[in-house]
C-alpha cells in the first residue's frame, strides 16, 4: 500500500530577488509502506528541504503529496494531520528539547495532540523502550544527559506521536561510533516492531546499504536516482560523477572488478565482501 | 624534559561538580613535526586533553609544557597561544567577525602586529587553506567546510608550531570532511606544523602517523596507525571502530585467510591480489 | 520566512559611496538628519529627494532594494495618512463629511511627514547598503575613541556590536529550526489568547537561549585561544583612511544643507 506519493513537486525560494533559487524540481515518487527509504545527497542538493515538505512545514509552489490518498494542498485538508502521520525529526534534535524532565518532553508531541493522560504515558514509555531510554532517567532533566542520550531522547520526543512515517534527517550526525551505530540499529529495530515506514536523510552510504530497502538520490533539487540499494550502488559511475560514492568496500571490489577478477558488486559489508571474495582465493582454506 | 614538543606528565583534571575525573594521570610526548590523531568515545577526555594544550585549561596536578612553556605560566600564555593554535568542533561559534578576511585577522590584531604584516599574513594564510576567493564573503553564507578552513586560517595566520583540532569535521558533509583533512595533511607535510587532530572518524585517523586512543581519562593505546587498529575488539570495547578495510582484513582472516591487516584501501588491494586467482 | 529580513544587510561595491570613509559616512548621515528636518520648504524637500534618488543611482543599490526596505512601514504610512489627512484641524476646507474634514493644512502636513520618513529610511538604509557592519563598527570606535580618556569601554562597546552582527543571522536560522522541529511536534503558535500563546513561545525561547548560551560559551573560548586579550595593544588590518573624497563631499553635504536651510527663508 502506498503512504506517501510526491507528484511532480517543485519549490524554490526567493522568487524575484537576486537570492532566488530552484531548489526543487519535478520531483516524483512513492513510498510504500514499512519501507525503509534512504535518501542521499549533497549539502544543498535539497534533501532537507524535501523532508520539510512532507509534513506541510514547507509548501511548494506546485506539485502534489498525497498522504494515505489524502492530498495536502487539497483545500480543507487539515495541517495537522500531515504533522501526526508524518513525524519529523530534525538534524542535532537534542536542540529542541526544552521540558524539565525527560518523560515532560517525550510527552510535549502526544499532548499537543490532545490525548488523555493515560494515553500519553504509555506512549512515552513505549518511545522511550524503543529507543532505549531506562525509566530512571524519566525525572533528570534533559539538559544533564550526555550527548547521546539526548539525541535518543529527541527521537522518542517525535515516535511518541506514533507517526505512520517517521522521517530523521541524518539521525546520527557528530556521534561518536557506538552512539552512531546504536542509533541507527534503534531507528531500524523500531521499524521491523511497528511496521511504520522510516524515511532517512543521510551523507553516509554506509548507513544508507545497511539499513534501507530503496535509497533516492537527489542532486541540485533533482531526483537523480531512485531504486532498490542494489539498483542504486550498481551505477557507482553515474554516482561519481555527482560528487558521490559507493560504501568503502563496494569500492574496493570495483577496483578488483576492474583489475579483472570477478568479485561481486552487490556486497556492502566487510563481513559480506570476505565471504564474497573466499570462492576465488587461490589456496584452500582449511 | 625539553626535547618533546608537548609534554603531558601526569595531567590530572576534575571538572567542578563531576565524580569522575576528565583526565587521570595522562602522560604523552608528541615530537615537532608530527600528525596526531587523538580518539575516544564522547566524554574519553579527548577534548579536556586539547583544552590543555594551550592553557584554556589547566593541569590540576601534573604539567604540561608545550614549546618550550609551563602552560600554568600565566606570564607567557599568549607567547604560547600564538604558537598553538586551536580550531574547535562548531564552526559557527569560533567565527567572531563578519567578514572573512577580517576574521583571519583577529588573532593577529590581538596580537598588536603592524596592519601592513596583518594584511600579508592574512592573504598568505587564506591562500593556503584554498579560501582567497572569499575573503569578502560574510561566514555564515559558507559550507560549513569552507568555515572550518576560515577558522584554520585564523590560527594559521599566527604562524603557529603546532594546530590543535577540536573535531573539526564532526559536524561536516564528506566533501567538507575531506576539504578539512586535505587542508591539515598539507599543513603538516609541507610546512611542518605539528597536528594534534581530535576525531571520531577512524578513516580520518588512519591519515594521520600516529593515534593516541583516549578511554576513560587515560590513554588507553598509542602508537602508529597501523598498529593501532590490529586492536579491533579492544577498540571496540571502548567505544570505537577500525576503518572498513581493516574489518574487511579481519573477516577474512576470522574465516581462515592469512592476510595481513591494512589500513588503507590500495595497500589491501595489493595483498588481495597476491591471494587471487586471476 | 525570518530569512527575508534585508535591513542591515550590505549590498558588496565599488562605488563612491562605498569607498567613502565609514567615519565620514556616519557623519554624513548625521548631516543629512539634519538636512531633512530642516527643510520646510518646498524646493528644499524636493532637493532633499533627488539627493537621496542621487546618491541610490551613485551607490548603483537598485531603487528597489529601497522600496523594499520601506515595506514594513507601509502600515505606519498609512495610519499617518488617514489619521493626518482627515483629523488635522486646519482652516481651508476641502472636503468635509461629518466630522472627517480634509483640509489643506492637513495634506501639507501629511505630505512632510512623510517625506521624512521616507528619507530617515532611505537615508540610514544607505550607510548600512553601502557599509560592511566591521566597517561600521570600526569607525563608530574611532569616532568615539576621545571617549576612552573618561574610561568609557569603547572599544568593548564595539566588539559587542561585531559580535551581535556576526551572530543575528546565525540565530535568525537557528530561531527558524527549532520553530520548525517544535511545529513538527505540534507546538500550535497561532491560536489561543495571549497568555497561551506566551506560553507556546517556551518551547522555542528555551532551547534558543540555552543554545545562545553554549555559543557564548564557546566563542569566549575560541576568542581566548586567538589571544584576545581585550582592547589594549591591540591594532587593526584596515586602518580608517580618510582622503580628497571625504573631505569634497564632506563640503558638499555642507553647502547642501545649508542650501536647505536657507530656501526656508527665501520667499519666492
Amino acid at each position: 500500500m502506498t503512504v506517501l506519493e510526491v507528484k511532480n513537486l517543485s519549490y524554490s525560494y526567493g522568487s524575484g530577488t537576486p537570492f532566488y533559487k530552484k531548489a526543487l524540481s519535478d520531483i516524483s515518487f512513492k513510498i510504500e509502506k514499512g519501507e525503509f527509504v534512504a535518501i542521499i545527497g549533497h549539502t544543498g542538493s535539497g534533501k532537507s528541504t524535501l523532508v520539510s515538505h512532507l509534513n506541510a512545514l514547507t509548501r511548494a509552489q506546485s506539485g502534489s503529496i498525497i498522504l494515505n490518498g489524502e492530498d495536502i494542498y487539497k483545500k480543507g485538508y487539515n495541517i495537522k494531520k500531515a504533522r501526526q502521520t508524518v513525524g519529523l525529526v530534525f538534524q542535532y534534535p537534542e536542540y529542541q528539547l526544552f521540558e524539565e524532565t525527560v518523560y515532560r518532553d517525550i510527552a510535549f508531541g502526544p499532548k499537543n495532540m490532545g490525548l488523555s493522560e493515560s494515553e500519553i504515558k504509555s506512549r512515552v514509555i513505549s518511545a522511550a523502550s524503543a529507543l532505549e531510554i531506562d525509566k530512571s532517567m524519566f525525572n533528570s532533566s534533559p539538559f544533564e544527559l550526555s550527548g547521546g542520550q539526548k539525541r535518543r531522547v529527541a527521537i522518542a520526543g517525535v515516535i511518541a506521536m506514533n507517526p505512520e512515517i517517521l522521517v530523521l534527517d541524518e539521525p546520527a550526525a557528530g556521534l561518536d561510533p557506538k552512539g552512531r551505530d546504536r542509533v541507527m540499529r534503534l531507528i531500524s529495530e523500531y521499524r521491523k516492531n511497528t511496521g511504520n515506514t522510516v524515511i532517512i536523510v543521510s551523507h553516509s552510504m554506509q548507513d544508507a546499504a545497511n539499513y534501507a530497502d530503496r535509497v533516492l538520490v537527489l542532486n541540485e533539487g533533482k531526483l537523480y536516482l531512485n531504486g532498490t540499494v542494489d539498483e542504486v550502488f550498481e551505477k557507482a559511475d553515474e554516482l561519481e560523477s555527482i560528487g558521490l560514492s559507493v560504501p568503502p568496500i563496494t569500492k574496493i571490489l570495483i577496483e578488483l572488478h576492474k583489475k579483472g577478477y570477478a568479485v561481486p558488486l552487490n556486497v556492502y559489508t566487510a563481513e559480506d565482501a570476505a565471504k564474497a571474495l573466499l570462492p576465488l582465493l587461490k589456496k584452500e582454506v582449511k | 624534559m625539553a626535547e618533546h614538543f608537548i609534554s603531558c606528565k601526569n595531567v590530572c583534571f576534575n571538572y567542578e561538580g563531576r565524580s569522575d575525573a576528565a583526565l587521570k594521570n595522562v602522560s604523552l610526548n608528541i615530537d615537532k613535526g608530527e600528525l596526531v590523531a587523538v580518539l575516544g568515545h564522547n566524554g574519553s577526555g579527548k577534548s579536556t586533553l586539547a583544552k590543555h594544550l594551550n592553557g584554556i585549561l589547566t593541569a590540576q596536578s601534573g604539567d604540561v609544557e608545550v614549546a618550550g612553556y609551563n602552560t600554568k605560566d600565566e606570564n607567557n600564555i599568549f607567547n604560547l597561544r600564538s604558537r598553538v593554535g586551536m580550531v574547535f568542533q562548531n564552526p559557527d561559534n569560533q567565527l567572531v567577525a563578519t567578514i572573512v578576511e577580517e576574521d583571519v585577522a583577529f588573532a593577529l590584531e590581538n596580537l598588536g602586529v603592524e596592519p601592513k604584516e596583518i594584511r600579508k599574513r592574512v592573504d598568505e594564510a587564506l591562500e593556503a587553506v584554498g579560501m582567497s576567493e572569499f575573503k569578502l564573503s560574510q561566514p555564515h553564507k559558507l559550507s560549513g567546510g569552507q568555515k572550518q578552513r576560515v577558522a584554520i586560517a585564523g590560527v594559521l595566520a599566527m604562524s603557529p608550531d603546532c594546530i590543535v583540532l577540536d573535531e573539526p569535521t564532526a559536524m561536516l558533509d564528506p566533501k567538507g570532511r575531506a576539504q578539512v583533512m586535505d587542508t591539515i595533511i598539507k599543513l603538516n607535510r609541507e610546512r611542518g606544523i605539528t597536528v594534534v587532530l581530535i576525531t571520531h572518524f577512524m578513516e580520518e585517523a588512519a591519515l594521520c602517523d600516529r593515534i593516541v586512543v583516549m578511554n576513560d581519562g587515560e590513554v588507553f593505546l598509542d602508537g602508529e596507525p597501523k598498529e593501532v587498529f590490529k586492536h579491533a575488539q579492544k577498540l571496540k570495547d571502548v567505544g570505537l571502530a577500525v576503518p572498513d578495510v581493516t574489518s574487511l582484513c579481519n573477516s577474512l582472516q576470522k574465516l581462515g585467510v592469512e592476510i595481513e591487516t591494512s589500513i588503507n584501501k590500495d595497500e589491501f588491494i595489493e595483498n588481495i591480489q597476491k591471494l587471487l586467482i586471476g | 520566512m525570518l530569512s527575508d529580513i534585508t535591513i542591515g544587510q550590505m549590498f558588496p561595491g565599488n562605488s563612491l559611496i562605498h569607498k567613502l570613509d565609514a567615519r565620514y559616512k556616519i557623519v554624513f548621515t548625521i548631516i543629512f538628519m539634519v538636512m531633512l528636518f530642516c527643510a520646510n520648504s518646498l524646493i528644499g524637500m524636493a532637493i532633499t529627494l533627488l539627493f537621496v534618488i542621487f546618491i541610490y543611482l551613485l551607490a548603483k543599490i537598485p531603487l528597489t532594494m529601497l522600496l523594499k526596505s520601506l515595506k514594513p512601514i507601509i502600515p505606519i504610512v498609512i495610519f499617518m495618512t488617514v489619521f493626518n489627512v482627515f483629523f488635522y484641524s486646519g482652516e481651508t476646507v476641502i472636503f468635509k463629511w461629518g466630522i472627517i474634514k480634509l483640509t489643506l493644512e492637513g495634506l501639507k502636513m501629511t505630505g512632510v511627514m512623510m517625506f521624512r520618513v521616507i528619507s530617515v529610511i532611505s537615508g540610514t538604509a544607505m550607510l548600512t547598503y553601502t557599509t560592511s557592519s566591521i566597517e561600521l563598527t570600526d569607525a563608530i570606535e574611532s569616532l568615539m575613541s576621545p571617549l576612552k580618556k573618561v574610561k568609557f569601554p569603547v572599544h568593548d562597546l564595539s566588539m559587542m556590536m561585531t559580535i551581535a552582527l556576526r551572530f543575528i543571522p546565525t540565530l535568525i536560522e537557528e530561531t527558524d529550526k527549532i520553530m520548525s522541529a517544535q511545529k513538527s511536534r505540534g507546538a500550535d503558535f497561532e491560536s489561543g489568547n495571549i497568555i497561551k500563546r506566551a506560553k507556546a513561545l517556551m518551547p522555542i525561547l528555551i532551547p534558543l537561549f540555552l543554545s545562545a548560551v553554549t555559543r557564548a560559551g564557546e566563542l569566549a573560548t575560541a576568542m581566548e585561544s586567538r589571544c584576545y586579550r581585550g582592547g589594549e595593544g591591540r591594532t587593526k588590518m584596515k586602518q580608517p583612511k580618510s582622503d580628497k573624497r571625504d573631505y569634497i563631499s564632506l563640503v558638499f553635504m555642507i553647502v547642501l544643507t545649508a542650501l536647505v536651510i536657507s530656501l526656508n527663508y527665501i520667499k519666492f
